[in-house]
């Protein structure tokens, strides 16, 4: 035990890098703001968080092949963890180059903005690389913390602020029911190490004691507040719609690819034993999540919230891939649920950028852009941000060939592998609603006409690019999806 | 299960201390009448409920802040200072680190004006 301090921190390099840049942007708010004062601040942070976000990038990248734990077997590197933080650095990113025109107006708090950007995507990469309970949950908590703030960061609007507070009081909660359940799972199984924990639930005789089966009840709970799957979905929209629109884009794609990552790693490992009890679960969700996000849509007049019930029908979709898992499968690779929400959740994140970057870009300081009858007309006086609205309205609701449709045609596929025949009906049906109203706005933009002239747009090249990244990823990856899926391919290859 | 004696023995002598404390106060203490201000719930000074729209002192919320992380600090200072022949030079430079990090913290509530008493 002569070595038992040491700790191999080059795996830790891209964690170091970020948390770095966040200290240095909370100084450079304070230091810059009393120098210049202005938007300069903003812009200063923006680049700086921007550079810490890619610099981190390329060092996760570098981290592809590795396949190592650290700290004791609490944090686990492998390609599953790199393919997720990837992610979870371009949602960053994203809503970094998306707040830049808001952020100006952020009233001297852009430093400590996007330094509780960087913070929040920190707690994600620990969460998704941690092997252990208790290292999830000190991520989990590093995330949500930030993103309570960021809710509320329009401190002068009250629906902020009521958004910040909703949001805060149930994931808080939330984050009881979770840590509830490690508790449990502690005391039934006597470990929070997540291979230590399939082993002895795997052992346990004559099937699992009420003790381990109420543990992952209430674990399952806390992650599924995070994913926003019904019944514990009611704080989406109203966190949604009062968010500053850059920060709702990086919930939903963000905060919710890092509750799915942790639940894959989670069930997948440490859970696994017990996978004939959460499948069950999982399919119940599933139905009643896209039931509630897909028919909560319909009535929707913001497109912000609209957008928000929107994501709760894609977590359900999300949910039929993971009732489909094949829990005996001898290659995890091999699981084409598994590929599917990693496909899915890549596709997702490009989507939602993209839709809310539009809405963004549409919008100007006095007009923000909110209800559907806003965007008539807008086909004709925008017609490139238009027609990409149109692109991710189709990609959202599954139309060819975006990359909407692959992603619900490998979940959907892989829940017939798996004889969920009905599970597979019940998310078509749900997916033909949907078209309903994603190409409502469609309708809006192209066949009305607005009652008063659609005001110019000043360029913001940040949004613009984000727009068109987005659109170029969603239709390549939807034509072309053989390189993601050989990633997500590899990166489930060391998940069990 | 001797495991568990420990934590067996915390709780009895806690509920001897509490009890006896109370009981003692009970039994020689002078009798008082419960009042308004008594039978309110502790708050840490603060006035549990009261009117919403009234004016609190937010200042106090920031220093507040401020004692909790070198409170914090200290507490995981303790077990640095116990273990220090066994952690070596690595230990140390963890605690420095560790340190560094809160002195970030410090500089950024400083700037900010956070330790200015109006």
């Amino acid at each position: 035990m002569s070595n038992s301090f040491e700790i191999n921190w080059n795996l830790l390099l891209p964690e170091i890098v970020l948390v770095t840049a966040a200290l240095f942007l909370l100084l450079l708010g304070v230091i810059y703001r009393v120098r210049a004062g202005g938007t300069g601040p903003a812009l200063a942070g923006a680049v700086l968080s921007l550079a810490g976000l890619v610099v981190c990038a390329f060092m996760t990248l570098a981290q592809w092949d590795t396949v190592s734990g650290t700290f004791h077997g609490m944090l686990r590197i492998d390609p599953f963890a790199t393919y997720f933080n990837l992610l979870f650095l371009a949602g960053a990113a994203a809503g970094v180059l998306l707040s830049v025109r808001e952020a100006g107006s952020l009233r001297g708090v852009a430093g400590e903005y996007y330094a509780l950007l960087v913070i929040a995507t920190f707690g994600m990469m620990v969460m998704v690389s941690a092997a252990d309970l208790l290292v999830v949950f000190i991520g989990l908590e590093t995330m949500s913390l930030a993103v309570y703030i960021l809710v509320g960061s329009r401190r002068e609007k009250a629906e902020s602020n009521e958004a910040a507070l909703k949001y805060f009081l149930i994931g808080a909660f939330a984050s009881g029911f979770l840590i509830y359940g490690i508790a449990f799972l502690f005391g039934a199984t006597g470990t929070t190490q997540f291979r230590g924990l399939a082993e002895r639930l795997a052992t346990t005789d004559g099937g699992p004691s009420g003790l381990q089966l109420l543990g992952l009840g209430l674990v399952l709970i806390g992650f599924l507040f995070k994913v926003a799957a019904v019944p514990f979905h009611m704080w989406v929209p109203d966190a949604y719609e009062g968010a500053p629109t850059p920060i709702t884009a990086y919930m939903a794609v963000a905060v919710k690819a890092a509750g799915f990552a942790v639940l894959l790693r989670l069930l997948n490992v440490g859970l696994l034993p017990l996978a004939s009890y959460w499948l069950p679960v999982m399919w119940t969700l599933a139905v009643a999540t896209m039931l509630v996000g897909n028919l909560g849509a319909i009535f929707q007049s913001s497109i912000k919230r609209m957008l928000a019930y929107s994501s709760i029908a894609h977590a359900g979709y999300l949910l039929v891939a993971l009732a489909s898992i094949n829990p005996l499968a001898a290659n995890p690779a091999d699981d084409r649920a598994l590929l599917a929400v990693l496909y899915y959740l890549a596709i997702y994140t490009l989507m939602n950028v993209g839709a809310f970057g539009v809405l963004i870009y549409m919008g100007t300081a006095g007009r923000p852009m909110d209800t559907l009858e806003q965007v008539r007309g807008a086909g004709f006086r925008y017609p490139l941000l238009a027609a990409a609205m149109a692109v991710f309205m189709f990609s959202l609701s599954g139309i060819p060939p975006t990359g909407g449709f692959l992603a619900k045609f490998y979940v959907f596929s892989a829940a017939i592998d798996r004889g969920l025949i009905s599970l597979a009906i019940i998310g078509v049906l749900n997916s033909a609603v949907s078209v309903y109203y994603y190409l409502r706005v469609v309708v809006q933009m192209y066949m009305r006409e607005s009652e008063e002239p659609l005001p110019a747009l000043s360029f913001s090249l940040p949004v613009a690019l984000a727009i068109l990244l987005s659109a170029w990823g969603v239709l390549q990856l939807g034509i072309l999806p053989s390189c993601l899926l050989d990633a997500a391919g590899r990166a489930v290859q060391f998940l069990r | 299960m001797h495991n568990f004696l420990a934590i067996l023995l915390t709780l009895v002598i806690t509920a001897i201390t509490v009890g006896g404390a109370l009981l003692l106060s009970a039994l020689i203490g002078p009798k008082s009448k419960m009042t308004r201000e008594k039978e309110r719930p502790f708050e840490c000074g603060n006035v549990p409920f009261e009117e919403p729209g009234k004016q609190f002192p937010i200042h106090f919320y920031v220093v507040a802040i401020l004692f909790i992380v070198f409170d914090i600090e200290v507490i995981f200072l303790y077990p640095w200072i116990s273990s220090f022949g066994t952690v070596g030079r690595y230990g140390f430079a963890g605690a420095m680190f560790f340190i560094l990090i809160l002195t970030f913290g410090l500089i950024y509530e400083w700037l900010r004006g956070g330790l200015e008493w109006h």
